[in-house]
């Protein structure tokens, strides 16, 4: 095997250095350095208008970047992107399904343009995979969101790419659609594809992702969840108090260790830097302040709150 | 060029254009109705009053011979040597009776109707398969697939301009048929079957479908929406409207000197399908749907 065959299957799935996009004034992408590891599911988080699915748009050769440059399955994104598009499969925001064709022509569409030579048993099988068979000869008109999608995601399955990008998979679907997406997209991570899934859906990432970038037109943060969760939520003390005093949370936030405190469905969230020191502190300023405390437990932020405090927001604000 | 992803996508565009109902009916089924039924329905309404007409100018040619008073003549109908129109078209129908030369009229109008065809039709198939597409999202999957740039154009172009070119022939040979039936084959032959018409339906039709086709791509990296691409490309029928205009003045004669117009046009094809191809390029497409 070519030295460069290893290295392309050895390599990161993308590897961004720089990567831009201008739109006039505008600056949608700021110079993007991003690292995707083969074989992992990395959610690319943000609000809306934030860039995400430009970002996407760029990276699977559909728009091209005004500098910088990417590494994308071991080739270039520019000198490359006929040898990219063979390998990526791309779920793009709208589904882009012709309402007068039927799932089954749609596939073979598709199969064709990838110069697949058994088309048709792909066809069959990837339309079994999703549940499609019963309507697989109806026009599209008639279908629902959930199964319009399911459609889409049958038709960026069908070559068995490499490198899946999904732009809001589940955005619009319904429960039950949704968790057809998500138990798909593990099912995809155990058969060791990677996956590029823009979203701003918090709950989707963090039960799909093994790493979360989040974004707003500049790279903000990249690690897993649960660092990401402690690292930007920080670590919080919850405590359950009755009869608290009037002036608690003014005397709460002139204390140096204490970083935020909140009610949160009943409790004083108090996010500090150490809980393991600071708690018996917390305790007993509380009670030096008249309040009975009842229960004190730690607790962790979710990646909500992470992603919020991130992009600089309080749960509940708008992005500015 | 992959020849198989280009037939895969004009396949397609067929069944699309197949089950569009309203698209089909648009660009097949009104245009062949009005080729078929129109001309002849004129044709028997004019028909009947042929005789009449015929008897009217015999009256008032006789009139203008007894009274000698023109006046009096150019009231009571047209005559053939003072009303010039159908022989201008063609100096043969000149010599025909006067109720042939308004059939012949309509023949002549009825064919200029015909040469509309290859500028109106894609501009809605065109704007369909293109404008259209974009517009709805359709596109973006597949420029997501290894399809090339020219593959794509390759089969939007042959999409939308060999319908309106087949409707255009198949529409010309009805308008023949139709003549000939209401007239004589050989003065039939000997009028519309000239070098000149055969080079405006065989060769001018499908230039003008693919040109206008491939303007429409160039319009429709500037403009998202259909109808604004529709009315844009519209202009282009006004040099023809001109050109059926200089036809029925008698400025106009098709013959081989067409020849001197067209051969500009077809070299006109390199550079219209290499800016096509940069205005369809993923980036463009893409860069619009922003």
């Amino acid at each position: 095997m070519a030295l460069a065959q290893v290295a392309r299957m050895t390599s990161p799935a993308i590897q961004t250095s720089g990567l831009c996009r201008r739109f006039g004034e505008l600056e949608a992408v700021a110079p993007l350095d991003l690292e995707v590891r083969r074989g992992e599911v990395l959610g690319f988080l943000g609000p809306n208008g934030a860039g995400k699915t430009t970002c996407t748009r760029m990276l699977s050769t559909l728009l091209e970047p005004t500098a910088g440059s990417a590494i994308v399955l071991g080739h270039d994104l520019e000198a490359g992107a006929d040898r990219i598009r063979a390998r990526i499969g791309v779920l793009t925001e709208q589904p882009g399904l012709h309402p007068r064709l039927t799932p089954r022509e749609h596939l073979r569409l598709f199969a064709g343009l990838h110069g697949l030579s058994a088309a048709s048993g792909r066809v069959t099988a990837v339309l079994a995979a999703l549940g499609l068979s019963d309507v697989a000869d109806r026009p599209m008109a008639g279908f629902s969101k959930g199964q319009g999608q399911k459609v889409a995601l049958a038709r960026t399955l069908l070559h068995d790419p490499d490198l899946i990008f999904l732009d809001e998979p589940t955005s619009g679907l319904d429960v039950d659609s949704c968790r057809v997406v998500r138990d798909l997209v593990l099912e995809l991570k155990s058969q060791g594809k990677t996956i590029f899934m823009a979203t701003h859906l918090m709950d989707e990432a963090e039960r799909l992702c093994d790493r979360v970038a989040i974004f707003r037109h500049h790279l903000l943060a990249l690690d897993t969840p649960d660092v990401l969760r402690g690292r930007f939520g920080g670590q919080r003390v919850a405590v359950q108090l009755d009869g608290p005093p009037p002036d608690l949370m003014a005397s709460l936030r002139h204390l140096p260790w204490i970083r935020d405190a909140a009610w949160q469905d009943g409790e004083l969230m108090v996010r500090v830097d150490r809980p393991e020191t600071c708690t018996p502190d917390l305790v007993n300023h509380l009670v030096s302040r008249g309040a009975r405390v009842r229960q004190v437990r730690p607790a962790t932020a979710t990646l909500e709150e992470a992603v919020l405090g991130t992009l600089g927001l309080t749960p509940g604000s708008e992005a500015p | 060029m992959n020849r198989g992803r280009v037939a895969w996508l004009l396949w397609r565009e067929s069944l699309d254009l197949w089950r569009n109902r309203r698209l089909f009916l648009g660009v097949v089924v009104v245009p062949l109705l009005l080729a078929a039924a129109m001309t002849p329905a004129l044709m028997v309404i004019v028909g009947r009053t042929e005789q009449v007409l015929t008897a009217q100018m015999q009256v008032a040619r006789t009139r203008q011979e007894v009274l000698g008073t023109p006046r009096v003549v150019r009231a009571s109908g047209p005559d053939p040597q003072q009303a010039p129109l159908p022989g201008l078209l063609h100096p043969r129908i000149a010599q025909e009776p006067p109720g042939r030369q308004v059939l012949w009229m309509l023949v002549f109008f009825s064919l200029g109707y015909v040469t509309l065809f290859p500028l109106l039709l894609p501009l809605t198939t065109g704007s369909h398969a293109i404008v259209q597409e974009r517009a709805e999202g359709t596109l973006e999957p597949l420029l997501a697939t290894p399809i090339r740039t020219t593959e794509l154009l390759v089969a939007k172009v042959v999409a939308a301009s060999v319908p309106p070119v087949l409707i255009t022939w198949s529409s010309w040979g009805i308008q023949l048929a139709v003549a000939a039936a209401f007239l004589t084959w050989p003065l039939v032959r000997e009028i519309l079957v000239t070098p000149g018409w055969l080079l405006v339906v065989f060769l001018g039709a499908p230039l003008a479908s693919v040109l206008l086709t491939l303007l429409l791509v160039v319009l429709s990296s500037r403009i998202p929406d259909a109808r604004a691409a529709q009315q844009w490309g519209a202009l282009v029928v006004l040099p023809v409207l001109g050109l059926q205009m200089g036809m029925l003045s008698g400025m106009v004669r098709l013959d081989e000197r067409l020849l001197l117009v067209l051969l500009p046009l077809a070299v006109l094809l390199v550079p219209a399908f290499r800016a096509a191809e940069r205005a369809f390029a993923r980036g463009a497409i893409v860069a619009l749907r922003r």
